[in-house]
C-alpha cells in the first residue's frame, strides 16, 4: 500500500491544480489553526449577534487601509487606553494624546471606565480636552457614587460593567464648546446646535470663512481625579475615538468586526464541509460495500432505501427541519447526512459489484477466507482510494450547500459564517448602497474555498482513475 | 490408485432473465461424470462457453450444484455450506489456480502476504507461517524467496506471477488442484516452464490436477487423461494418448485439425475449420448437441442424444457414428 | 518501384515514470507491393507500437525520435497529422486494432459503423456508404441484412469479421493486422485466418501481420520479421526462418517453446524474461537468456548480420 501512495502522490504533485489545490489547503488550515487558538473563539461566538458588544465600533464602516488609495482620508477608528491608573498624591490626574490626522471628523467619541476603587471622599473624575490650537474644554465629569452603607474603603465601583459616557450627545460638553467658540472665535453657536451636528466636529475643527474645517494636530485628554482625601486607582481608562474606517476588513450595520468574523469563518467552513463529507462518505461507502458484496436481500433493500432518498427533495426536507427544530448547525449537518449517502452507495456498490468478479477474489474464497476478511482486506484497499478522493470532492459541495442555506435564512446564527454574513449583507442593501467590502470577501472566500478542494479532486483525478493518466503501451 | 475427487452426472443450471418477464435455463453443466486419481492430470479441453471452467468451480465447490455429487475422498461435499468446507477443513485441501496472473493477484499486497494469506486464515502460527512462505516459493522457483517476499505482483513478469499463484494454491498442502488455462495469458516462451513445474510439484506432492484448457496441444504434455468438453457435457474422453492417436468424436478430430503448427507451407492451404459457431447454450440443439456443426451428422443424430460408450479401452465417446469412423468407413475431416 | 512502405532507422520512445522505455530502437524494413509480413515478438517487444506509428495513431507519451516511413515513396512522418487522416488513413493504410471486436459502440448498429468513414471521410452519400458496408459485410462472409444488428448480438468471430470490413471499407492497399485473433477459440481463428487469406488474394492487399504465435505466422506470412527488446532480431522468408534453422537463438527458441500436437519433441522455455525497455541490457538484448551467449555478446551489441538470401539476424554468432 505505502508504495502506491508514494506513487499516488507523485502522480498528485505533478498536475498544476494538485500542486495549487494543496497550498490553498495548508493556507486555510493554517488560518483555521490560528482563529482556533489565537481568537477567544467562545467569546466571540457568543456575543456576535449582542449589538451592545460591538456599540464602540464604527456602523458600516470600510476597512482602514482604504484611505491609502483615495483623497479623502477617512478617520480610523482609534482606542485611547490607559490600564492600572493611580490618582493619588500629587498626580490626580493622567494624560493620554491623539494625533488627529484626517478630512472628515470622529463619528462619536465615549469616555469608559472600567473598576474604579478609591478610599477616602468619592472623587470626581474630569474629563478635559486640550486642542492643538492650545484652547481647552471640559468634555465629561463623572461624579462617582458614594460608600453604601456596610461597605468598607477600598470601594470598588463599575466593577460589573464599565461605566460609559458618551460624550458626543453630552449636552454638557455641547454647552462648554458654544462658550469656548463664543469666548475665543467669537463665534455665537448654540449648544443645540452643536448638539445636532456634532459635538466633535466642534470639538477637532475651527472655523475657517464661516465654515468648520478640521483642525489636524495632537489633542491632549486629561483625566483628572478631584478628591478632598484619599486615592483612587483605575484598571483600565478606555476614551474611543469613533471613526468611520475600521480595521482590515471593515464593519458592518451592528458595528461588527467582519475581519473577526470572516477569520471565524475558516474554521467552521472547513468542519461543516469536512465533517459533513467524512460522514456522508462514511455511511454512503460502508452502505454500499455491504450492499454490494453481500447481494441477496441487504442489497436490495439498501438500494430501494438509496432509490427513494435520493428522489427526495433536499431543500423543503431543510425548510421543514429547520421550522420544527430551528436553524442549528447539527441538524442542518444531520440533513446533509441524512440526503447526502445514496450517490455514493450507488458507485460504491458497483465497483464493489466488479471486484468481486476479480480473480483474486475468488482466490481469496477458494482458500477460505471468510466474507469479513475478503471485504477488510481485499476489496477495501481498492476503493480506499476512491473514498478519500470522494471526501474531497464532497467537501465544497458540502461547503457551498451550507452558504447557500445561510443565504436563505436558513443557516445556525448561532454562528458567524460566510453565508450569513453575505445574507445580512444583502438583506441590509449592502449591494445598493456599495459597501463592497462587506459582500466581497465573504463570497470570494466561500469560492476559493471550494476552488481549493475542487482543484484537489482534479489533482487526484488521474491517480484514483488510472484511465485519465497517459498510458503507456510498447 | 486413490482417487481424489469425483463428479457424478454434476448438473449446473443458470436462471437467465430474457425478455420482460420471461427467464431461461443456462445448462453450463448437462451431467458430467469425471474422476481424478492421485498424481494424476486429467485435462478438460473445450472452446469457450463449453462449460469448462464451470466444471472447475463446481468441483471446487466454488460454485453451487444444481443436480448431482461432488465427493472428495470418499465425503459427498455437492451440499456443504460454505462455513461447513472451511471448517471440515476442504478449502485447505482443494485449490485452484487462475488464468490471469494479472488479476489473480491483489496488487496491494506483497508476494510473501499473498502466499501467507491461506495459512493466516487457517490459523497457522507466524514461525510456520514463514517457513512454509519460503518453502512454497522454493517450490516454484521463486529462488532466493527472500528476494521475492517483499515486492508487489506488478514488479513480476507474468510467468513470476502465475508462479506465485501456485505457491499460493501449494502453501496449504493440497490434495487437488484446479488449473484454469494456466499458461494461456503467458508468453509463448514461458509457457513450457510453467507447465513443466506444474508436473513435477504435482508429482513430488502426489496431487490430483483437473488442468483446463483450450489449447489441446499443452494437453498432451501435462495429462494423463483428456476430456473433450461440448455445450456442458463430454464429447469424448480417455488416455491422452489414445484421444490425440485415435479421436473418435467428429468435434475432437476437426479441434485437432485446427490446430495450426509452423509450417511455411500452411500459407498455400486453407486451414481445416468447423463450420459455423458453437449454438448458444440457451438454445441447445436437440438430440445430439454437435448435430449443427457436424460434417457426419445424419437424422438419429438430430432426435437421439447419444451416450457416452466405452469404444477402446478407457476411450468413451458420445457418437452415434463412433463404429463407422473408427473403421474409416465415414470420413470427418 | 515495388515497395508499399518503407521503413528506415525509426525509433519511438515512451516517456513514463520508470524513465525513457525505448519500445522500437532503430527498426529498418520494407513490404513489398502484395507482400505478408508477419511481425512476430512476445509482449514488449515493440511490435503493436510498430504498427501505430504507422498509421500516426502513438499515446501521448509516446514520440518518435528519429526514422522516416515512405509509403507509395512519400514520406508520412513529416506530414501533418490532418494531411495524413486525409489521404492516408483508411484509404492507403488502415489498421485492426488488437481487440477491436470489443471496442465496438454498443448502442449504433454495426453496418453504420462501417459506413461512418464513407460518409465523413470519403464524403459518400448515405445511400452509397450503406450500399459499400453491405457490400463489405457480405466480402467478409455475413449475410448483407447483418447491417442492422448491434454488435451485442453477434459472436465474436462476427465482430471480428465487422472488424475488419470496417479496415477495409476504404479500399486500403495496405492492411495491418494487431493480433486479430488472440481472444478467439481455435476453431474460429482458424476461419478467420482463412478470411484473411482469401482477403488479401481478391484485394492484392500488402499486409502487416502482429502476432505473437509463430504457428499462425506461418499461415499466412510469405517473410517474417521476428522483434525482441524493440529490435528485430531475425528477418527473412518464411521458408528460410521456419523451414530451414533459424538463425538467431532468440527465434530458434520460440520455435522450440510450441507445444505440438505431431512428434515427439517436448516443448522447451527460455528462462529469464523480456528486458526492461527502461535499461536494456548492454550488448546484446538477448543475451541474459541466450543458451550460446558469449563474451562478446555481453559488452557488444551485435548489427544485423546477413546470413542468406534476404535473410538476416542480429547475432554475433553469424559475424567475426
Amino acid at each position: 500500500m505505502s508504495i502506491k501512495l508514494e506513487g499516488g502522490f507523485k502522480i498528485f504533485w505533478s498536475t498544476w491544480t494538485g500542486r495549487v489545490g494543496l497550498a490553498l489547503l495548508i493556507i486555510l488550515t493554517g488560518v483555521s489553526l490560528y482563529t482556533v487558538t489565537a481568537l477567544p473563539v467562545a467569546e466571540i461566538s457568543s456575543q456576535w449577534n449582542n449589538p451592545q458588544y460591538w456599540v464602540d465600533y464604527p456602523k458600516s464602516g470600510p476597512p482602514a487601509w482604504v484611505n491609502l488609495f483615495s483623497e479623502k482620508k477617512l478617520l480610523e477608528t482609534t482606542t485611547l487606553i490607559a490600564s492600572s491608573v493611580q490618582l493619588s498624591g500629587n498626580t490626580k490626574s493622567i494624560d493620554l494624546l491623539y494625533d488627529y490626522r484626517a478630512d472628515t471628523y470622529p463619528s462619536y467619541l465615549t469616555l469608559a471606565v472600567e473598576k474604579l476603587r478609591y478610599t477616602g471622599t468619592p472623587p470626581v473624575l474630569v474629563l478635559t480636552i486640550v486642542r492643538p490650537d492650545g484652547y481647552s474644554v471640559e468634555a465629561a465629569r463623572l461624579t462617582v457614587p458614594p460608600p453604601r452603607p456596610g461597605e468598607s474603603p477600598p470601594i470598588l465601583r463599575f466593577e460589573q460593567a464599565p461605566e460609559r459616557i458618551l460624550i458626543s450627545s453630552s449636552d454638557e460638553f455641547a454647552r462648554n464648546l458654544a462658550q469656548l467658540y463664543g469666548d475665543r472665535f467669537d463665534m455665537l453657536v448654540s449648544p443645540n446646535r452643536i448638539l445636532q451636528e456634532g459635538p466633535q466636529r466642534y470639538l477637532m475643527g475651527t472655523p475657517r470663512e464661516d465654515s468648520i474645517t478640521p483642525l489636524n494636530g495632537v489633542y491632549r485628554f486629561t483625566l483628572t481625579a478631584i478628591q478632598s482625601t484619599g486615592e483612587t486607582s483605575i484598571e483600565r481608562v478606555r476614551i474611543l475615538i469613533g471613526g468611520e474606517a475600521y480595521g482590515v476588513m471593515g464593519t458592518d450595520v451592528i458595528g461588527r468586526d467582519l475581519a473577526t468574523g470572516l477569520l471565524l469563518g475558516f474554521p467552521i467552513s472547513l468542519f461543516i464541509g469536512v465533517i459533513t463529507s467524512v460522514i456522508v462518505t462514511g455511511i454512503g461507502a460502508t452502505l454500499g460495500l455491504v450492499s454490494g458484496y453481500m447481494g441477496g436481500r441487504i442489497d436490495n433493500i439498501i438500494q430501494r432505501l438509496a432509490d427513494f432518498v435520493n428522489n427526495i427533495p433536499l431543500l423543503p426536507i431543510l425548510i421543514f427541519l429547520v421550522f420544527s427544530f430551528g436553524a442549528k448547525l447539527w441538524i442542518i449537518i444531520f440533513a446533509f447526512v441524512a440526503f447526502g449517502w445514496p450517490g455514493l452507495t450507488i458507485v460504491t456498490r458497483s465497483i464493489v459489484l466488479q471486484l468481486r468478479e476479480t480473480q483474486f477474489i475468488e482466490s481469496a474464497r477458494a482458500v477460505g477466507a471468510s466474507r469479513l476478511r475478503i471485504l477488510a482486506r481485499h476489496i477495501f484497499p481498492h476503493i480506499a482510494p476512491f473514498i478519500i478522493a470522494q471526501i474531497i470532492f464532497f467537501t465544497p459541495s458540502f461547503i457551498l450547500l451550507e452558504a447557500a442555506l445561510s443565504f436563505l435564512g436558513l443557516g445556525d446564527p448561532s454562528l458567524p459564517t460566510w453565508g450569513q454574513i453575505l445574507e445580512l449583507g444583502f438583506r441590509s442593501a449592502a449591494v445598493y448602497l456599495g459597501y463592497w467590502w462587506w459582500i466581497l470577501p465573504p463570497g470570494i472566500l466561500i469560492i476559493i474555498t471550494s476552488l481549493t478542494f475542487v482543484m484537489i479532486s482534479l489533482g487526484l483525478e488521474p491517480v484514483v482513475n488510472p484511465r485519465v493518466r497517459g498510458r503507456t503501451r510498447a | 490408485m486413490e482417487e481424489v475427487i469425483r463428479l457424478e452426472n454434476v448438473k449446473k443450471y443458470y436462471e437467465v432473465r430474457s425478455g420482460l418477464l420471461g427467464s431461461k435455463i443456462l445448462k453450463a453443466l448437462d451431467g458430467v461424470t469425471l474422476s481424478i486419481r492421485k498424481r494424476e492430470t486429467v485435462a478438460v479441453v473445450g472452446e469457450s462457453g463449453c462449460g469448462k471452467s464451470t466444471l472447475g468451480r463446481v468441483s471446487l465447490r466454488l460454485l453451487d450444484v444444481t443436480a448431482g455429487k461432488v465427493v472428495f475422498k470418499d465425503q459427498d461435499i455437492s451440499r456443504m455450506k460454505e462455513e461447513e468446507l472451511r471448517a471440515k477443513g476442504f478449502r485447505k485441501k482443494m485449490q485452484i489456480i487462475f488464468q490471469d496472473p494479472y488479476s489473480s493477484l491483489n496488487p496491494f499486497m506483497r508476494i510473501g502476504d499473498i502466499v501467507a494469506e491461506p495459512l493466516e486464515i487457517h490459523g497457522y502460527r507466524k514461525e510456520e507461517i514463514r517457513e512454509a512462505v519460503y518453502r512454497a516459493l522454493e517450490d516454484v522457483k521463486l529462488v532466493p524467496p527472500e528476494e521475492f517476499v517483499n515486492r508487489y505482483p506488478h514488479e513480476l513478469s507474468g510467468g513470476q506471477r502465475q508462479r506465485v499463484n501456485i505457491a499460493r494454491a501449494l502453501v496449504l498442502g493440497p490434495e487437488y488442484i484446479v488449473a484454469d488455462e494456466p499458461v494461456s495469458m503467458i508468453d509463448a516462451s514461458s509457457r513450457a516452464e510453467i507447465l513443466l513445474l506444474l508436473k513435477s510439484i504435482r508429482d513430488s506432492r502426489e496431487m490430483g490436477v483437473l488442468y483446463i484448457t483450450h489449447d489441446i496441444a499443452t494437453a498432451r504434455y501435462v495429462s494423463e487423461r483428456i476430456a473433450v468438453m461440448y455445450l456442458g457435457e463430454i464429447a469424448e474422453t480417455g488416455l491422452t494418448a489414445s484421444v490425440l492417436k485415435t479421436p473418435i468424436h467428429p468435434y475432437t478430430i476437426l479441434l485437432l485439425n485446427s490446430v495450426p503448427e509452423p509450417d511455411p507451407a500452411n500459407r498455400r492451404k486453407k486451414r481445416p475449420v468447423i463450420r459455423g459457431e458453437p449454438p448458444s447454450p440457451l438454445n441447445p440443439p436437440s438430440g445430439c448437441k454437435f448435430h449443427t456443426r457436424c460434417p457426419v451428422a445424419t437424422e438419429r443424430c438430430r432426435i437421439e442424444k447419444p451416450a457416452l460408450i466405452e469404444y477402446l479401452p478407457g476411450h468413451f465417446v458420445a457418437c452415434h457414428r463412433a463404429l463407422e469412423i473408427m473403421s474409416g468407413a465415414v470420413s470427418v475431416t | 518501384m515495388n515497395e508499399a512502405l518503407t521503413v528506415e532507422g525509426l525509433k519511438v520512445y515512451y516517456r513514463t515514470e520508470k524513465g525513457t522505455v525505448r519500445a522500437v530502437d532503430d527498426v529498418s524494413f520494407s513490404l513489398a507491393r502484395g507482400e505478408s509480413l508477419a511481425v512476430v515478438g512476445e509482449s514488449g517487444s515493440g511490435k503493436s507500437t510498430l504498427g501505430l506509428t504507422l498509421i500516426r495513431a502513438l499515446p501521448a507519451n509516446a514520440s518518435i525520435v528519429s526514422g522516416r516511413v515512405y509509403i507509395n515513396g512519400e514520406e508520412i512522418l513529416s506530414l501533418s497529422l490532418s494531411d495524413f487522416r486525409r489521404r492516408y488513413s483508411w484509404r492507403v493504410i488502415s489498421m485492426v486494432f488488437q481487440g477491436a471486436m470489443n471496442s465496438l459502440n454498443p448502442v449504433l448498429k454495426v453496418g453504420d459503423q462501417i459506413a461512418e468513414p464513407l460518409i465523413y471521410n470519403g464524403g459518400a452519400s448515405r445511400g452509397e456508404a450503406q450500399r459499400r458496408a453491405m457490400d463489405m459485410i457480405e466480402l467478409v462472409g455475413l449475410p448483407r441484412e447483418f447491417y442492422y444488428r448491434y454488435p451485442h448480438e453477434l459472436s465474436g468471430g462476427m465482430r471480428q469479421r465487422i472488424v475488419i470490413a470496417m479496415s477495409l471499407v476504404m479500399n486500403p492497399r495496405i492492411l495491418i493486422l494487431d493480433e486479430p485473433t488472440s481472444a478467439l477459440d481455435v476453431t474460429i481463428q482458424a476461419q478467420i485466418i482463412n478470411l484473411v487469406k482469401d482477403l488479401i488474394e481478391k484485394l492484392s492487399l500488402s499486409v502487416m501481420f502482429i502476432t505473437h504465435d509463430l504457428a499462425l505466422a506461418s499461415d499466412i506470412a510469405d517473410r517474417i520479421m521476428v522483434m525482441y527488446g524493440g529490435q528485430i532480431v531475425e528477418l527473412g522468408s518464411a521458408e528460410r526462418v521456419l523451414g530451414e534453422a533459424p538463425k538467431h537463438p532468440y527465434t530458434e527458441k520460440l520455435l522450440a517453446s510450441i507445444p505440438r500436437l505431431r512428434g515427439e519433441t517436448i516443448p522447451e522455455f527460455i528462462p529469464g524474461r523480456p528486458p526492461d525497455l527502461a535499461s536494456p541490457p548492454p550488448g546484446c538484448r538477448f543475451h541474459p537468456r541466450c543458451p550460446y551467449v558469449f563474451d562478446k555478446c555481453r559488452s557488444e551489441e551485435p548489427p544485423l548480420f546477413k546470413v542468406g538470401e534476404g535473410h538476416v539476424a542480429r547475432c554475433w554468432l553469424h559475424g567475426e
